[in-house]
């Protein structure tokens, strides 16, 4: 029983020693140093361009890209600006007389029912269409 | 590189507690291996020649018994021989280089087990019909060994290697291994019980 064991323990010894597989193992160690110190030199040489210079033509991409999307912004900027000015123009067009503004206020006055400018509708005030002048008189 | 080793070995961290006694053949040897992990770090050839003839077959043999298979065994190799490069430089002589190479060589090992365990299950057994070349009956033993220990865990498989084949003791695998000896005398012993059983019916 215990010499069963013993030779099982032999085998197993035997196996996992490995001697036949290793003596099948035909490496040679010249070539493979060659091909190890060449690959360890490309690798030195590609080294700083992959720890280096990479992450800073990413850094230079990402701060150009933050400038061309900020000069989009700009003009858009502008044009919102000069469309407020443009609109505050035109309603500056629309001044009147003081003499025109004494007038507008009589007529309101003496008009049947007194405006009430909040609740006015504007799309069927006839009259105050008419005393903007913005239509022709009938 | 010269000089006195003790001075030598303490520029490279390795520390002496009060007392201790390390004998003068040790400090050589690890001067010795120190100065070729170096000469490698820096690109000579003779050095890095020296060091795969030395290691080739054993650590052949630790990746060919973990994955029965000449070409991944093979393939590996090489592989380690490329990282041991490419490390040399970071090599301290706390450990000894045997122990430093194979824990490169355990780390590769499971970084192609973790591949296998994604590789579809059909071209892992294609390879193996290819190891199986029938014949003796010291070959089918081969055989079933070689398959049983497939099965076994990656811990107790390398534990029995490490104490076989490198004939390192409980403690220095236990350190390797980053565990303690009760452990690895457990892995060990489940392992060896484990082959036992499977070759019991041939003997």
């Amino acid at each position: 029983m215990k010499k069963a064991d013993m030779d099982r323990n032999q085998k197993i010894d035997e196996f996992l020693k490995c001697k036949d597989g290793s003596e099948s193992f035909q490496l040679d160690e010249q070539k493979l140093a060659k091909q190890i110190l060449f690959d360890g030199t490309s690798k030195t040489v590609s080294f700083p361009l992959i720890r280096y210079w990479l992450p800073v033509a990413a850094c230079v991409a990402i701060f150009l890209g933050f400038l061309i999307q900020k000069s989009d912004f700009i003009p858009n900027r502008s044009s919102g600006s000069e469309m407020v000015q443009a609109t505050a123009a035109s309603s500056s067009n629309l001044y009147l007389l003081p003499e025109e503004i004494t007038m507008l206020d009589e007529w309101l006055l003496a008009s049947p029912e007194s405006v009430d400018f909040f609740s006015v509708d504007f799309d069927s005030s006839y009259e105050l269409l008419v005393s903007l002048e913005t239509i022709p008189l009938p | 590189m010269s000089g006195n080793p003790i001075s030598v070995a303490l520029n490279f961290g390795v520390k002496f507690s009060e007392g201790s006694e390390i004998s003068n053949s040790k400090i050589f040897r690890m001067d010795e291996e120190l100065i070729k992990m170096k000469k490698i770090a820096n690109g000579d050839e003779k050095a890095l020649i020296d060091l795969i003839a030395e290691w080739k077959g054993s650590i052949f043999a630790f990746f060919f018994r973990s994955l029965s298979n000449h070409a991944d065994a093979e393939d590996l190799t090489q592989k380690l021989f490329h990282r041991v490069y490419r490390a040399a430089g970071t090599y301290k002589p706390k450990a000894k280089v045997s122990t430093w190479i194979f824990t490169i060589a355990r780390n590769l090992l499971i970084d192609e087990l973790k591949r296998r365990s994604r590789r579809p299950q059909e071209s892992i057994l294609i390879e193996w019909e290819v190891e199986h070349v029938s014949g003796s009956y010291d070959q089918e033993l081969k055989e079933i060994l070689g398959r049983e220990m497939c099965k076994l865990p990656e811990n107790h498989r390398t534990a029995l290697l490490f104490r076989v084949q490198q004939e390192w003791s409980y403690r220095e695998i236990a350190d390797m291994m980053k565990t303690n000896e009760t452990n690895v005398k457990t892995w060990i012993f489940r392992a060896r019980s484990f082959l036992k059983k499977a070759i019991k019916p041939q003997l």
